[in-house]
């Protein structure tokens, strides 16, 4: 008894949580103060943000469905079609996570050329955001990269044959063409060389590169913050990121994940015919939907412009557009100064047009 | 002076090859190309025969001095024989075509025993017996314009040879008194070799040849028409040659595939030869209640088995597939079955239901396998549904408890405010 009332006598050392251990040896409550201030415009183009962080989420499906792939996935001329079909017949819930990986794919370039156009538009890219825009750009022309060198991983006919026609259009590069064209197939055609060069791309290099690059796009959104559209003038108040911001997204993103769940059950990713080297070339090639605009261009191109070869002039002209589009911050000066200039959303819109008419076109046309 | 001695040498040597490497000179053209339309036919058909095109002449078959140039050429003393009889045709052509030494210079690949064989089959025995209405080597090669085998207007290129051989055998009149039908080439026409081989032009069928022989030509005795067909039907042969009607043919005298299948209008089989139901060709020999009458019953009914189950294999399979689901491993086994059904086709002619049955459970067994893997599919199929059914309920459940989260949060922080 005289032992209990000693040790009650004792003041108990403060309780402190697992945050507060974690503040002493790191300084945590710096992110937490950050975060507890970090807050978003809202304005009635607010739900376009939501794009950026859908895209994250969506690269965050295809990294962890990829990795379950790999677990199957053997990459070979006489092995990468026999081991999907594996993965889509046998393994348990393997067409679940095949499907949600291709589906997933489309929906990722999707919502990240909505986020570009939404950024294009709000004008988002005028300064002092001008690297943000550059390292979107650069995500999307990586995730454009991944759908093209995943296209081929199946080693299906209509992937072969498209990968065929996709890296034939490096090969019209004066000079050095067929040595890009080389060094992207590993040999003059589309091989056995080809598929392991696109499998070491798209499961090793392209994640790397593409986590890095987003990494930095990340840091400069934090540091930045939001973007606010040119001359808004409401004075709502804005929106805290914690938990507010970021629990809309997680809705958001559960809603996402209930469309990919709808679309891999009701409309699974086709297989298809093994590719056959030997074989013709089966009818309507045509790429992921996110090249047939660019494809359909080229396609209307005639094979001479004024002694010129077309599709040369094709890939040249649609070259200089992208590197036009990628470096846009840098030729609207007025958007910096807070001027908003109409010509720019005349362009944007008659690209938006454009891209979706092409793309129609190649739909229809293959 | 060196020099146009030198030329001059040289010219004299290449004028002499010239001349040893052209065709000889064939003074007896000179004259019978203007004898009479006949003899001008025979001398420019010459001009297109092999013989002629390796460097033979006239006198290489009709002998003569081709030094000379007048009537002293055919002077039958210097070794003219002129036309040779129809008896003497074979040892005429024998005379270089069974040498093997003169062979060697000209086609060292090609057989010397055509006269041998020649005597050896009906023709040449008949020839020999003094019938000069037989076929000998020009009646079927041609004369003064032979061609070579492979030349496609030969008359015994493959495709040509059924109706080289009917020139003479549809010929009713011509055949009169061999007491031989003359309708063999109408029922060849008409079966699945001669659809073959003169419709589609498939040079593996088999011509008149292929079972007759063609030098030695004859009819195949009625116990070596097997061995004629086994040697393309090998198994179907094998087979037959251990089953019990393998002695029983012989003792009815009954001519063993034919006795089946026909001869010349060897028709494409059907399912219905088998059995004793109608076209079934068991009930030619066997009456009900004998044991081969229910051997054959019981063989078609297992033939029937395998067919009707690679149907319901298929049909199960298309369902599955109607609903977007991967039966690729299911179509593997219906191809199995469908190998298997060939396979039974063949086991038939061991004519013992057992082993039709041994044969046969490779495709049943595929059947129970597709069949299976079908169910699966549509099983799976129904799952996935539900599955996913559970799941979007579960996700949208969560996303409303996660609005009502978000609304309550802001209805504090607008409190709070």
């Amino acid at each position: 008894m005289a032992m209990t009332d000693k040790r009650s006598m004792i003041p108990d050392p403060p309780r402190r949580g697992f945050l507060e251990w974690l503040d002493d040896r790191y300084g945590v409550s710096k992110v937490r103060e950050f975060m507890r201030h970090k807050s978003v415009p809202t304005h009635r183009g607010s739900v376009w943000y939501y794009f950026g962080g859908l895209s994250l989420f969506l690269f965050i499906v295809q990294i962890l469905s990829g990795i379950l792939l790999l677990l199957y996935y053997r990459v070979g001329a006489e092995s990468s079609y026999e081991s999907v079909r594996f993965i889509t017949t046998k393994v348990p819930f393997g067409w679940l996570i095949r499907s949600i990986h291709s589906w997933g794919a489309n929906l990722m370039v999707l919502a990240a050329i909505i986020h570009m156009f939404s950024v294009y538009f709000e004008r988002a890219y005028r300064k002092p955001r001008e690297l943000t825009w550059l390292t979107g750009m650069a995500l999307l022309g990586l995730a454009m990269f991944f759908g093209f060198s995943g296209y081929l991983l199946p080693w299906n006919k209509l992937a072969f044959f498209a990968t065929k026609v996709g890296t034939e259009i490096v090969g019209v590069i004066p000079g050095a063409g067929h040595f890009m064209l080389r060094l992207l197939r590993g040999s003059d055609d589309v091989t056995g060389a080809t598929l392991s060069r696109f499998f070491g791309l798209h499961a090793a290099i392209l994640p790397a590169v593409f986590t890095l690059i987003l990494m930095i796009h990340l840091m400069f959104v934090q540091v930045q913050g939001m973007s606010e559209p040119l001359g808004h003038q409401e004075k709502r108040k804005p929106m805290p990121f914690f938990p507010n911001f970021l629990l809309r997204d997680l809705l958001l993103w559960l809603l996402a994940l209930n469309l990919l769940a709808l679309l891999a059950v009701f409309f699974p990713w086709e297989l298809g015919d093994k590719a056959d080297p030997f074989a013709s070339a089966p009818a309507g090639i045509r790429p992921e939907w996110y090249f047939l605009a660019m494809f359909q261009m080229l396609k209307f191109i005639p094979a001479k412009v004024l002694a010129i070869d077309g599709e040369l002039l094709g890939v040249a002209g649609i070259g200089l557009g992208l590197a036009f589009w990628a470096l846009f911050p840098f030729w609207d000066r007025a958007a910096s100064r807070g001027e908003r200039r109409s010509w720019v959303t005349l362009l944007g819109i008659i690209i938006v047009i454009g891209f979706l008419v092409f793309t129609i076109l190649g739909w229809v046309l293959a | 002076m060196k020099h146009y001695l030198s030329f001059s040498l040289i010219l004299l040597l290449w004028l002499c090859v010239a001349v040893s490497a052209a065709p000889k000179k064939d003074v007896c053209a000179a004259c019978h190309i203007g004898v009479d339309a006949k003899q001008k036919a025979i001398v420019e058909g010459y001009q297109t025969d092999i013989h002629y095109l390796k460097g033979l002449t006239c006198a290489a078959c009709h002998g003569g001095d081709l030094s000379k140039t007048d009537e002293e050429a055919m002077d039958p003393e210097k070794g003219f024989t002129g036309a040779p009889t129809h008896q003497e045709i074979p040892h005429m052509c024998g005379k270089c075509h069974s040498d093997a030494n003169f062979m060697r210079h000209y086609n060292p690949a090609l057989n010397i025993d055509q006269e041998e064989k020649y005597y050896t089959s009906v023709h040449g025995q008949r020839l020999k017996q003094g019938d000069n209405k037989v076929a000998t080597c020009i009646s079927c090669h041609g004369v003064h314009g032979i061609l070579p085998v492979d030349n496609t207007n030969s008359p015994v290129y493959k495709l040509n040879i059924p109706k080289t051989c009917a020139r003479c055998h549809s010929d009713a009149k011509y055949m009169a008194g061999y007491g031989i039908p003359t309708n063999q080439f109408e029922e060849y026409s008409q079966s699945v070799h001669g659809v073959a081989l003169l419709e589609k032009q498939a040079k593996g069928a088999p011509a008149c040849n292929d079972c007759h022989g063609n030098h030695g030509a004859a009819p195949p005795g009625v116990n070596d028409v097997a061995a004629v067909c086994i040697t393309c039907h090998a198994f179907n042969g094998e087979l037959f040659s251990q089953s019990p009607h393998k002695e029983a043919f012989q003792a009815k005298g009954l001519s063993q595939c034919a006795a089946c299948h026909d001869h010349h209008k060897v028709m494409h089989p059907t399912d219905a030869f088998l059995g004793v139901n109608e076209g079934g060709v068991c009930v030619k020999c066997h009456a009900p209640g004998d044991a081969g009458y229910v051997a054959g019953a019981r063989m078609k009914m297992i033939l029937d088995s395998l067919l009707s189950g690679q149907t319901r294999a298929k049909t199960a399979l298309g369902k599955a597939e109607a609903l977007n689901m991967d039966v690729s491993e299911g179509e593997s086994a219906v191809e199995e079955i469908r190998e298997n059904s060939i396979e039974a086709r063949t086991a038939i002619h061991a004519f013992t239901p057992e082993h039709l049955n041994e044969v046969a459970l490779k495709g049943f067994t595929a059947e129970a396998k597709a069949e299976s893997l079908a169910a699966a599919a549509v099983f799976e199929y129904k799952f996935r549904r539900t599955g996913f059914g559970v799941a979007s309920l579960v996700i949208t459940g969560l996303a409303f408890l996660l609005w009502r989260k978000i609304k309550a949060i802001e209805r504090k922080q607008r409190g709070a405010s």
